[in-house]
């Protein structure tokens, strides 16, 4: 709700890293950004974002999370940026539009 | 005359020279010889035996025989020599003197052409040295026999085949005999030895001590499990050692029951295990309820700042209920998560006493409640082979069962209809009847790599890989305190996105 309040769609749904994957992969329209949680089952966040990043046309990643050491891990990656939690709406929207202008 | 004078010196002369010679012989001799007559009056003596007294042989003849050596007026008793007399052959015995020295003597009569007694020889030697040494060995063998028996640890002698050849009074008490003649010399190293059959190593274990023993040439000290004759284990500290006993090389055990010891260790080893297993356990509860009731807010705080945003924009309006609903569904959220948190504290922390209990009552009592506290959404629950009664052996967390499965089953459903259908039967395992509840639903399903994972929270599972809620984890451990099971399976098999089937038996109770 939060994201289509700002007027942006959502594509897609994951549970988990796995899911994320196969989902991304499955769709012809490919979303602008992806909005990454960490703790999740089967695969998690930092592992998904891994196997993306690598991807001959790599997505935009957004990842949040509440845990410091995961901060450290994904901004290591490259290519993503970092939201922590606790965060505001409006942060999350100025995040969105920053990474999208960046493209 | 003059040729008998001749004839009488030339015998004269011979007989001096045997009787030099006779003299010279026994003169030699490093016995004490005396000839003494029927009444003990020294005849002859040599000088061994003069020497004896510090006295010169001439000071000695016509003297008794007690009273030079036993400085007495009496025949000694048990004199050998006077014995020798009375029964008229060779007698021998041991004499000790006042001053100490202890002489060996033996007594020959001594018989004239008609084989009349007319004294006795006595050859005597000196055996003081010889006695003080068998005195000093005997208190040598008895001090350490002594030592040995005496000793609060046990002492086993073996022989280099492994055999017990010898054992003090504590090695009986080691093993709770007392009979170590017939219940433990004889015995064979492997027989005290309590391995079990699936350690039973391959090279005897006398074998590897004794070469051990032997390559380093000192002592070895190692613990092992001991038989107890009257059955039971105990364990022993042993210093195990080379030693000589005679000519002959033995293996010389001295072992120290340390079983309560060992025991101690044990209690301490599983105590320091759960008590790290709790503090990780606290540890990993933590972080999961941290990080869980910081989505939970996190969801607040957005939903609260949309409504916010709608209001003052006057946009977006209709989407407030919602926004509303999603407050309330993570204040429930978070309810379940405390009350679960603190349930699982409950059962990890204390032995919960179990008792007959009635489930169908339950069961519906938490079905009401469940549609009560979701109105929002549309729910079917199903009871398929519904008995009137059943009973198991439970507790007041029995109802946590019944809520955490219902509400994942609402919770994780995306269709407009939530379909939930509990299915009843009875199954006989191993001669125990059980009770089988099946909650079907339609469900998102579940991963099959998540299928096992899913009660485990709060285990070994690595943090990052874990996803909202201990509610599982609970159940999991209620129902193993109730001595049941729980499972999770497809729907429809090899389709987990058709729903999923939680699977839970209990032993019934008559």
């Amino acid at each position: 709700m939060m994201i289509s309040t700002f007027g942006f769609t959502v594509v897609g749904k994951a549970n988990n890293g796995k899911e994320a994957i196969e989902k991304y992969n499955a769709l012809t329209n490919k979303p602008d950004v992806i909005l990454m949680d960490h703790r999740m089952p089967v695969q998690n966040g930092i592992d998904t974002s891994i196997i993306l990043l690598k991807l001959k046309k790599p997505p935009k990643i957004i990842f949040i999370s509440a845990d410091k050491s995961v901060k450290t891990r994904a901004l290591a990656l490259k290519g993503l940026t970092f939201i922590e939690k606790p965060f505001s709406v409006t942060a999350l929207h100025d995040e969105i539009i920053k990474v999208l202008g960046k493209s | 005359m003059k040729d008998d004078n001749a004839q009488k010196n030339g015998f004269g002369s011979i007989l001096k020279k045997y009787e030099k010679e006779k003299a010279l012989v026994l003169e030699s001799i490093s016995e004490l010889i005396v000839f003494q007559d029927i009444k003990q009056n020294i005849l002859w003596l040599n000088k061994t035996a003069a020497d004896s007294v510090e006295k010169t042989q001439e000071e000695l003849i016509g003297e008794k025989c007690y009273s030079v050596w036993h400085n007495s007026n009496k025949i000694c008793v048990n004199c050998p020599v006077v014995a020798s007399l009375k029964i008229g052959e060779p007698t021998s015995g041991e004499i000790s003197t006042p001053e100490g020295r202890t002489f060996f003597i033996r007594g020959f009569p001594v018989r004239d052409n008609d084989g009349k007694i007319i004294g006795t020889v006595e050859v005597a030697r000196n055996i003081t040295k010889l006695k003080q040494t068998e005195k000093n060995l005997i208190e040598s063998e008895e001090r350490y026999r002594n030592l040995f028996e005496s000793s609060p640890y046990s002492i086993g002698i073996f022989d280099l085949d492994g055999t017990l050849i010898d054992c003090n009074k504590a090695t009986g008490k080691l093993l709770s005999t007392h009979n170590l003649e017939n219940h433990i010399i004889g015995k064979h190293f492997r027989e005290f030895w309590a391995y079990h059959e699936k350690d039973k190593p391959n090279i005897s274990l006398f074998e590897g001590i004794l070469n051990k023993l032997k390559k380093d040439r000192e002592t070895l000290e190692f613990e092992f499990p001991i038989n107890r004759s009257t059955g039971g284990v105990l364990w022993a500290h042993a210093i195990a050692s080379l030693i000589k006993l005679g000519s002959e090389e033995r293996i010389r055990f001295i072992v120290q029951d340390i079983t309560e010891r060992k025991h101690a260790e044990q209690v301490l080893e599983t105590s320091e295990i759960k008590y790290r297993e709790a503090y990780n356990r606290i540890d990993f509860y933590k972080d999961i309820f941290s990080h869980d009731i910081n989505n939970i807010f996190q969801n607040i705080h957005s939903s609260v700042e949309l409504f916010d945003l709608n209001t003052e924009q006057s946009i977006n309006m209709e989407k407030n209920d919602e926004l509303l609903d999603i407050i309330r569904e993570q204040i429930k959220r978070g309810t379940n998560l405390v009350s679960n948190v603190r349930r699982l504290s409950e059962i990890e922390n204390k032995d919960l006493t179990l008792q007959k209990c009635e489930i169908i009552k339950v069961l519906k009592k938490v079905i009401d409640a469940l549609i009560k506290v979701s109105k929002k959404r549309e729910i079917n629950v199903q009871i398929q082979n519904e008995p009137k009664e059943v009973y198991i052996k439970a507790n007041e967390l029995l109802p946590d069962i019944f809520e955490n499965l219902l509400i994942n089953a609402v919770r994780h459903n995306q269709n407009s209809l939530v379909e939930i259908l509990i299915k009843f039967s009875r199954v006989v395992k191993d001669g125990v009847n059980f009770i089988k509840l099946e909650f079907i639903d339609n469900g998102i399903g579940i991963f099959p790599e998540m299928k096992e994972k899913i009660f485990q929270r709060g285990q070994v599972e690595k943090k990052d890989k874990v996803g909202l809620g201990l509610g599982l984890t609970l159940v999991k451990k209620i129902i193993e305190n109730y001595n049941g099971q729980i499972w999770v399976e497809d729907k429809v098999a090899g389709d987990y996105t058709r729903g999923s089937n939680f699977i839970i038996k209990f032993p019934e109770e008559v």
